[in-house]
């Protein structure tokens, strides 16, 4: 009975999505009529929860893409997310690779290079499904620039948020709102915001910041969102290639504007705006100070609230934190710096006989994760799976975030916000859980602190994008600037652009701390240019000219 | 062992030291002597009759380093190949001294080994001397629960990771750490010492003896508990005080296990200690304390570069084999002592 | 014997300054403690000092009811007891032999110096990986003790301290007719119970601390030692580059939790030195033989 009644409900799924499906691509969820096993290496969470009998092996959804696709994952390897690269190069290096996995770009040129994977231009072309092409297409395809090597597309972009770099800048709106002022609008006034912090009061306790901004370390392991997103005034730009005017591409890190913005960062050091050792501080560090109120003023991409600001409202409840706009250039406009927010690509080991299983894989997520069958995957998840929270994203063996999909989830949290009423009018299922989230802390629950994320992502951050940055979709505006160089990271660029961020990094933090007088930036300059800038730019025009 | 097992064994050993002799090892049925005078020679010279027992207890060892230290090695020859992991380490193409000649060419080389060897040079003194000092203080302690306590809680930090431990050295000696506070409250100048070139060596030699120093210590509290306790009773009887028993009899008795363990370091004097470092130090002190390991490590030589990695190891290796034999030899030449 | 004044000086300096390196010492261990015991809040925020503000024991209530980590536990024991006595008797076999005159023991030099380049050189971790794998031992426990198995620099030591032992013990009992193994295992081995204790130690705190091997040659997390289940854990925690990190990260966000972890990770090290310390007693053992 129970077999039959469930049976009924298969019938009835399959065909009302049956029409759907077929609708657009129908080779792009039709399962295989062999079963193949795919063995695959793949991320893990070691605090994930499975319920008894489940495991990455066979568990709900891969029972799903069993059934689906007739596709069998044998999960040859399983590391946590931080060792992951160190274990692929294991996987690399020592030749025994697995059918599908993912890689950085870096890797995925070598691969390519040694002939160790195979191009799935075609099966892409053929198998993907249009709603993926769509969400992978972003900006004329520029993440599979990344995975394009001698003509051939050998990865399938497995991207972030494509904001995922793009500074925006953070206060604390309570100790601006105690007293009684309001967001800077240019250099002069951060400044002046934040030597008042400074000086304090910034609340009813007397409390006052024992630094103006929040700077961290120069390298790894530090993001240094702080640093390049105030370098925006200045028309001053890191790690990015920028069109030269002249149909060519030039360096970021060389151009004369720079040479201002530091000048300014000198000043503020010598004003103890910055920390004085901010050159030993991670950005874990930095989180701390956060903490625990000692600094009121941050630049961080749109996922701050979630971590590092978190952690100044789990310390003190009144703690509130505010996104505005990176400062605007003199001229008034805004050009936020963009990274290419794809870091991960799923490729394909030479000689597997079913290249496609990757793709139609892909598909299937995409239709989990946000399209016909995410009702199902999101009722799981909040009802039996609940426990797993969001590490039943990795239940299957990959998944992948459309990148554009949280800021138009932003735009409709704005439209229906605050009424609770409206939570029938939202359409996506993944979105109806931050709501509930969202309004529960609202409602009172202060310890969910989650729920105020997401709020605050949703709400007053997307609306700083699209009223300021647009939507960064690359089409016709200019709010943001993506890296000039989309193309892959050759073994050349591998190989020299750790000495010359070495050398920038060095150079730049003793201009900041006035070790070294700015007289030197064109002994810099000629020295990057010196051990291998030079060969870069003769490379990246290469490639350039021949896109 | 039967005797069959006995004399197989015995002719075992016999082809590993005259494998390459034209007349080899051959028995007799009857007698079973050998028929070769190069056979009883090999008897006589390696007294094998005697020692059959000790090489018997090497074979395991040997075996083990064997399977699992040298069999590997033939991976160092990717450090003069171009490796690719789809043709191995035989098929790889050859490109000789590249990668060597690439690493010398290297901005800051010449500064970078500077440093190793200076910082690892006074790390080795400095925290030999330490744990050679506590454990003398050590082992006057006559309260037989603190020197136990004592002995435990030196080793606490040894046991902890430098990853755990970075952190709180920086919260302690950042300007506004307990260090600093400690010092103005006193009215003295604030110290920094996290960014500043001319501190920054103390810091990790300071460091380096607090971590460090429990493991010799606990070494040559061992040696000094296996001194024969009849010397030091005789030197009372001589009228001995404490202080001339520790010069006279400890420091002589212990004094292999100095040089045992001075020679070791010797051995890695080119890896001066990557997890303190890189978990301690900054871009204004690269200049004085970026080492090899840190160096490499930035360059992006770890991930996947495995052929310059392999040739910065060898480097690494045959200036600290060269060290080892000198030591060996100079402690043999000067004080006919031989070390291992 | 008569103490003279200068000694008992001596003695006060020296109980004052073993106590102040041991405060030192110890003061890392409790801050961390103090951490773990503390609220997230001042917690995340680094405000915790030598004191637990806002106390609590949820963390290590939390990390105990975890199921995952009893199983990566077993493997470290199991690692640590397998590991450790086979070190033990690598080093012993080894060091024995080796111990002898190069006069006595012709041969000696040669070994010695198979040994010692075995310290200095090594092949790298593709071929040792490799290695692993061509021999089956992937995901075993096999992989994680054997390659270790001979540790060379023990060796040394045990080599020296069995020179140190004196020589008459050792003709007398060739005298009365005692093989090379006997003499080992009845006049060395009792004899040499300090530095072997000692040597234990330094054995076991490095099986017990070595996280990196596990975490190449076991593919599957549940195989994991408990430190590297445990640095798996912190760089999960640690980690933040993107979205996807940020995400996690709000949901453990706890660096009271962190510390808990390595303070669950440290205890169990840190209870052997004392149990094998007993056996670091000076002159007894040897008196006894001799007497």
């Amino acid at each position: 009975m129970k077999k039959l009644s469930l049976l009924l409900v298969l019938v009835l799924v399959m065909t009302s999505f049956a029409s759907i499906a077929l609708a657009e691509n129908e080779l792009a969820l039709k399962a295989f009529d062999e079963p193949v096993t795919v063995k695959v290496m793949r991320e893990s969470s070691l605090t994930i929860w499975f319920p008894e009998g489940e495991s990455y092996q066979k568990n709900v959804l891969t029972d799903f893409y069993k059934e689906k696709l007739n596709i069998d994952y044998d999960v040859a390897w399983i590391t946590d997310n931080g060792h992951y690269k160190e274990q692929v190069d294991l996987a690399i290096a020592s030749n025994d690779l697995p059918d599908i996995f993912e890689v950085d770009p870096q890797q995925l040129y070598r691969l390519a290079m040694a002939g160790q994977i195979q191009p799935l231009g075609e099966v892409y072309e053929k198998y993907g499904s249009d709603k993926v092409k769509a969400a992978l297409g972003l900006n004329d395809n520029m993440f599979f620039d990344q995975a394009t090597v001698n003509g051939e597309m050998y990865g399938l972009p497995e991207p972030n948020d494509f904001a995922d770099g793009t500074s925006l800048m953070w206060i604390r709106q309570d100790w601006l709102d105690y007293m009684g002022l309001t967001a800077p609008t240019n250099v002069d006034e951060l400044e002046a915001l934040a030597l008042k912090f400074m000086e304090g009061p910034v609340d009813e306790a007397g409390n006052k910041a024992l630094f103006g901004i929040g700077l961290s370390k120069m390298d790894y392991p530090s993001n240094n969102f702080v640093f390049r997103g105030m370098s925006h005034p200045y028309d001053a730009y890191f790690d990015t290639w920028i069109p030269d005017g002249e149909g060519g591409l030039e360096f970021s890190d060389v151009q004369p504007e720079v040479k201002d913005y530091l000048a300014k960062m000198n000043d503020w050091y010598t004003k103890g705006i910055f920390d004085p050792e901010f050159a030993v501080k991670e950005d874990s560090k930095v989180a701390e100070d956060i903490g625990a109120g000692r600094i009121g003023i941050m630049f961080a991409p749109f996922w701050a609230p979630l971590y590092p600001l978190n952690i100044s409202l789990q310390n003190n409840e009144e703690a509130q934190w505010i996104p505005y706009p990176i400062l605007p250039k003199e001229d008034g406009t805004w050009k936020a710096s963009a990274w290419n927010s794809c870091k991960r690509y799923l490729v394909v080991r030479t000689g597997f006989e079913h290249p496609e299983a990757a793709v139609l894989g892909n598909n299937l997520w995409h239709e989990l994760w946000q399209g016909d069958y995410a009702e199902y995957y999101h009722g799981l998840n909040g009802a039996e799976y609940a426990e797993a929270g969001e590490d039943f994203k990795i239940y299957p063996p990959f998944w992948f975030d459309p990148p554009t999909k949280n800021i138009e989830n932003g735009r409709v949290i704005r439209e229906l916000w605050p009424d609770p009423a409206n939570e029938d009018k939202i359409a996506s299922p993944e979105l109806k859980k931050q709501w509930v989230k969202m309004q529960d802390y609202w409602g009172g629950n202060k310890d969910n602190i989650v729920g105020w994320a997401q709020w605050n992502i949703h709400d007053p951050m997307w609306q700083v994008f699209d009223d300021y940055y647009a939507d960064g979709t690359g089409k016709g505006d200019e709010g943001v600037l993506y890296d000039g160089y989309t193309g892959p990271v050759t073994n050349d660029i591998a190989r020299r652009l750790p000495l010359l961020q070495k050398l920038r990094n060095e150079t730049f933090v003793a201009f900041i701390m006035g070790s070294k007088s700015l007289d030197e930036w064109d002994n810099y300059t000629k020295e990057w240019f010196d051990i291998g800038g030079q060969d870069m730019y003769n490379d990246v025009n290469e490639w350039f000219k021949n896109k | 062992m039967g005797n069959d097992g006995k004399e197989a064994f015995l002719r075992l050993l016999s082809t590993f030291f005259i494998v390459s002799s034209k007349e080899g090892p051959f028995m007799t049925a009857q007698s079973g002597q050998p028929r070769s005078s190069l056979w009883h020679r090999f008897l006589v010279r390696s007294k094998i009759k005697q020692t059959w027992p000790l090489h018997l207890l090497l074979l395991v060892p040997i075996v083990m380093v064997a399977i699992f230290n040298y069999g590997p090695m033939v991976g160092i020859s990717i450090a003069f190949q171009d490796y690719m992991p789809t043709k191995g380490f035989f098929g790889s193409p050859w490109v000789g001294l590249e990668h060597f000649q690439y690493l010398m060419k290297l901005p800051d080389v010449p500064q970078v080994i500077k440093n190793t060897v200076v910082i690892s040079f006074w790390k080795l003194v400095l925290t030999m001397f330490s744990s050679l000092l506590f454990a003398l203080l050590i082992n006057e302690v006559r309260n037989r629960h603190f020197k136990r306590f004592s002995q435990s809680v030196l080793l606490f930090p040894y046991f902890m990771s430098w990853v755990v431990l970075g952190g709180i050295i920086i919260d302690v000696f950042q300007q506004t750490g307990a260090v600093n506070k400690i010092l103005t409250s006193i009215g003295l100048e604030p110290l920094s010492v996290l960014v500043d070139q001319g501190n920054f060596r103390y810091l990790l030699y300071g460091t380096n003896i607090w971590k460090d120093m429990g493991y010799n210590m606990v070494i040559f509290l061992a040696a000094i508990s296996s001194i024969d306790p009849a010397l030091y009773e005789s030197a009372v009887i001589d009228g001995a005080n404490r202080w001339q028993q520790t010069l006279h009899i400890t420091l002589p008795s212990i004094a292999p296990m100095i040089v045992l363990l001075v020679t070791l370091a010797l051995g890695g004097i080119l890896n001066a200690g990557f997890d303190q470092i890189f978990v301690l130090y900054s871009t204004p002190v690269y200049q004085v304390a970026d080492i090899i390991d840190t160096y490499v490590y930035r360059l992006g030589f770890l991930s996947a570069q495995y052929s310059l990695a392999t040739a910065v190891g060898l480097f690494k290796s045959l200036v600290g084999f060269v060290l080892i034999i000198i030591s060996y030899w100079m402690a043999d030449r000067f004080a006919g002592y031989r070390i291992f | 014997m008569k103490t003279s004044v200068s000694y008992k000086i001596f003695s006060v300096f020296n109980y004052t300054l073993l106590s102040l390196m041991v405060i030192l010492c110890a003061l890392p261990l409790w801050h961390i403690l103090m951490i773990s015991l503390s609220a997230p809040g001042p917690a995340a925020a680094n405000e915790v000092g030598l004191w637990p503000i806002g106390f609590m024991i949820d963390n290590y209530t939390y990390a105990l009811s975890q199921q995952g980590l009893v199983q990566p536990f077993l493997t470290s024991v199991q690692r640590l007891l397998l590991g450790v006595t086979l070190n033990m008797l690598m080093v012993i076999m080894a060091a024995y032999p080796l111990s002898k005159e190069s006069s006595a023991f012709p041969g000696k030099t040669a070994y010695s110096w198979i040994f010692i380049f075995v310290m200095l050189f090594n092949g790298g971790l593709i071929p040792n990986y490799m290695l692993i794998k061509d021999l089956g031992m992937i995901d075993t426990i096999w992989a994680l003790v054997l390659p270790g198995a001979v540790s060379v620099f023990y060796m040394i030591i045990m080599l020296n301290f069995f020179r140190q032992l004196p020589k008459e013990l050792e003709e007398a009992a060739f005298i009365d007719g005692a093989s090379h193994i006997r003499t080992l295992i009845s006049i060395y081995l009792p004899l040499s119970i300090p530095s072997i204790a000692t040597l234990t130690l330094f054995a076991s705190v490095g099986h017990w601390n070595s996280w990196f091997d596990g975490l190449i040659y076991m593919r599957d997390p549940n195989r994991y030692p408990l430190t590297t289940y445990m640095q798996s854990l912190l760089s999960q925690l640690q980690r933040m580059t993107s979205s996807r990190d940020a995400e996690r990260l709000a949901f453990t966000s706890r660096r009271g939790l962190m510390m808990c972890y390595i303070v669950i990770t440290l205890l169990p090290i840190m209870c052997m030195y004392p149990f094998l310390q007993k056996y670091v007693k000076s002159g007894l053992v040897l008196g006894s033989v001799k007497g």
